[in-house]
C-alpha cells in the first residue's frame, strides 16, 4: 500500500493543468494518481496518447478489478465510472450518470475518501458543473486532504467555487501552485 | 446522486445487512463489488431518511422493499449500441462463421435492461438471421421480460443509441425498429427470444451448446469469486469454437480459464473457446 492516494478531478479548463502536473511529475514517483476528466463518451482513442505525450509516468485506463500500484495514474475510461476498493484494486462501472457525466468526479471522490480515508488527497480543478464538490468534503471529513484550484486562476469557476461554497477546503491553490505541491509530495510522505 | 444526505454504512452495517438478507431472502450479496454495491444501498436508503442500522433492517424485513433495493442494485446498461466497434467486429466476422449453420443459438444471461437485447437482434435483423436465431434471456428478477417487452425504450437513451446505432450502421434507420414511430421496440424482433429466471449460485443452466454469449459489463458488479462461478458456466456452456463477449474493460485474466479461450478480435474482448 502507497502513504499517500493522490485524486484528481477536472473538466472543462482542466486540460492544460494537468498536462503541466504530468510533466512536471518525477519518474518513480511514489504514489498512485487517480484521474477523472469529463470526457466524450464515444471517443476513447487518442486521449491516453494526448496525455502521455510529455508524462514521466505510466498513464493508462484500468481494467475492471485491476491491482493499484504506486507509480501509475489511473485514468477513469470513457464512460464508465471508476472506484478505489478496499481491497486496492479498482473497479469500474456503468452506473447511471452523475451531475451528466460517467465518469463522475464525486464517484471516485466518493470511493476513495471511504477506501485510503487520511491516505487520500483530492484536487478539484476547473470545470463548468458542480460534480466533485460532494467527493470531496467526504475525503475531507473522512480525514483526507483537499485541495482546489484557486477560482480567480481557473479558466471555469464553478466546480472549484462549488466545493468552496461547500465545505472549508485545506488548500486553495492555483496552477503552478497544485503542480508544485503534488510533484514535490514524495519529500513531505517518504 | 451522491448529493442526498444518506447515512453511511460501515464495515459493520455491512456485514449486518449481508447476514440479514443471505438469511431471510438466500441471496449473497457478498458476492457482489463491495464499494459499489454499498453505495448504491446507501443511496437507496437515502430516500427513506434512514438514521441508524436498526431503522434499515427493519425496512429490509419488508420484502417489498427488499426487492425494490434488489432491482436497484442490478445496474441497468447505458444504451444501445455501446461500443459501436464492437458489434460492427461482431457483425462481419463472427456472424459471418455461423452463417452457414441450420440454427444459431445465443444467450445473455444477467440481462438487466433492454439496450444490448435491442442492439443484438437488430444486428441478427439486418444480418437476415434473426428468423434462425433462438436468444435466450436469463434474469435474476421476474420483472425483466415484462420491462423488456412490454416498456418504452428509455427516451433520454434514444439520442446517443440513435448516435452508436448510426457509427455500425451509417445507412440504416434507427426509427424503423420502433412502433409507429414512438418509443415501443417493434414486437416482431422478439419472436425468436425467451426469457428465463436464472443465478448463477442458485441454479444449473438448462440449455446448453450456445454458439455464442453475450456477457458485457455484467462482471463488473461481481466479486472475483462470483465472476468465477460465472465464467465457469458460461465455459461448460458454449459449444467449442462458440464465441464469448465480455466488456471491453472486464478480463478473463484472473482465471486459468484464459488458456480456455483465444481472444478472436483485438480490441474488441471477442474470445472464442478452445476446442
Amino acid at each position: 500500500m502507497a502513504k499517500k492516494y493522490i485524486v484528481i478531478g477536472g473538466s472543462a479548463g482542466s486540460f492544460q493543468t494537468i498536462l503541466g502536473l504530468l510533466e512536471a511529475l518525477p519518474k518513480n514517483y511514489p504514489f498512485p494518481i487517480f484521474l477523472v476528466l469529463h470526457r466524450l463518451k464515444n471517443i476513447s482513442s487518442g486521449f491516453v496518447e494526448a496525455l502521455s505525450i510529455k508524462s514521466k509516468i505510466n498513464l493508462l485506463e484500468p481494467n475492471d478489478k485491476e491491482i493499484i500500484e504506486a507509480g501509475n495514474i489511473y485514468l477513469a475510461p470513457a464512460n464508465y465510472h471508476m472506484y478505489a476498493e478496499f481491497d486496492n484494486t479498482i473497479s469500474l462501472s456503468t452506473e447511471e450518470a452523475i451531475n451528466h457525466s460517467r465518469p463522475s468526479i464525486d464517484i471516485t471522490f466518493y470511493s476513495v475518501a471511504h477506501s485510503l480515508r487520511e491516505k487520500a488527497i483530492g484536487v478539484l480543478l476547473s470545470g463548468a458543473n458542480k460534480d466533485g464538490a460532494e467527493g470531496l468534503k467526504e475525503i475531507k471529513e473522512m480525514g483526507g486532504i483537499t485541495v482546489v484550484q484557486d477560482p480567480n486562476d481557473a479558466q471555469i469557476q464553478t466546480m472549484p467555487q462549488a466545493a468552496i461554497d461547500l465545505f472549508k477546503v485545506d488548500k486553495i491553490l492555483t496552477t503552478e501552485e497544485i503542480i508544485n505541491y503534488l510533484s514535490k509530495l514524495h519529500f513531505l510522505y517518504v | 446522486m451522491i448529493t442526498e444526505k444518506k447515512y453511511i454504512l460501515n464495515r459493520n452495517d455491512y456485514k449486518t445487512i449481508i447476514d440479514f438478507v443471505r438469511e431471510k431472502y438466500s441471496v449473497n450479496l457478498s458476492l457482489y463489488a463491495y464499494t459499489i454495491t454499498k453505495r448504491r444501498i446507501e443511496y437507496f436508503f437515502s430516500q427513506y431518511n434512514i438514521e441508524n442500522i436498526n431503522q434499515l433492517i427493519n425496512f429490509l424485513d419488508r420484502e417489498k422493499f427488499w426487492i425494490s433495493l434488489y432491482e436497484f442494485l442490478i445496474v441497468p446498461t447505458t444504451e444501445a449500441f455501446r461500443d459501436s466497434d464492437v458489434w460492427s467486429k461482431f457483425s462481419k466476422k463472427v456472424l459471418p462463421k455461423l452463417s452457414g449453420l441450420e440454427k444459431i443459438k445465443i444467450w445473455m444471461p444477467e440481462v438487466s435492461s433492454d439496450d444490448e437485447l435491442f442492439t443484438l437482434l437488430v444486428i441478427l435483423y439486418e444480418a437476415e438471421i434473426l428468423s434462425k436465431t433462438s436468444v435466450l434471456i436469463t434474469s435474476e428478477l421476474d420483472k425483466t421480460e415484462t420491462n423488456i417487452k412490454n416498456q418504452k425504450f428509455n427516451q433520454k437513451k434514444f439520442t446517443t443509441s440513435k448516435q452508436n446505432y448510426l457509427a455500425y450502421n451509417p445507412h440504416g434507420c434507427f426509427e424503423n425498429y420502433f412502433s409507429n414511430g414512438n418509443f415501443f421496440i417493434k414486437k416482431e424482433l422478439f419472436e425468436n427470444v425467451t426469457f428465463s429466471r436464472f443465478c448463477f449460485t442458485k441454479n444449473d443452466i438448462q440449455n446448453t451448446n450456445f454458439d455464442i454469449i453475450i456477457f458485457r459489463n455484467r462482471m463488473l458488479y461481481y466479486s472475483p469469486l462470483l465472476q468465477k462461478t460465472a465464467l465457469d458456466i458460461i465455459y461448460e456452456a458454449l459449444i467449442p469454437k462458440g464465441f464469448l463477449l465480455i466488456g471491453l474493460r472486464e478480463t478473463l485474466n484472473n482465471w486459468a480459464l484464459k488458456n480456455r479461450f483465444n481472444l478472436y478480435e483485438k480490441d474488441t474482448n471477442i474470445f472464442q473457446k478452445k476446442k
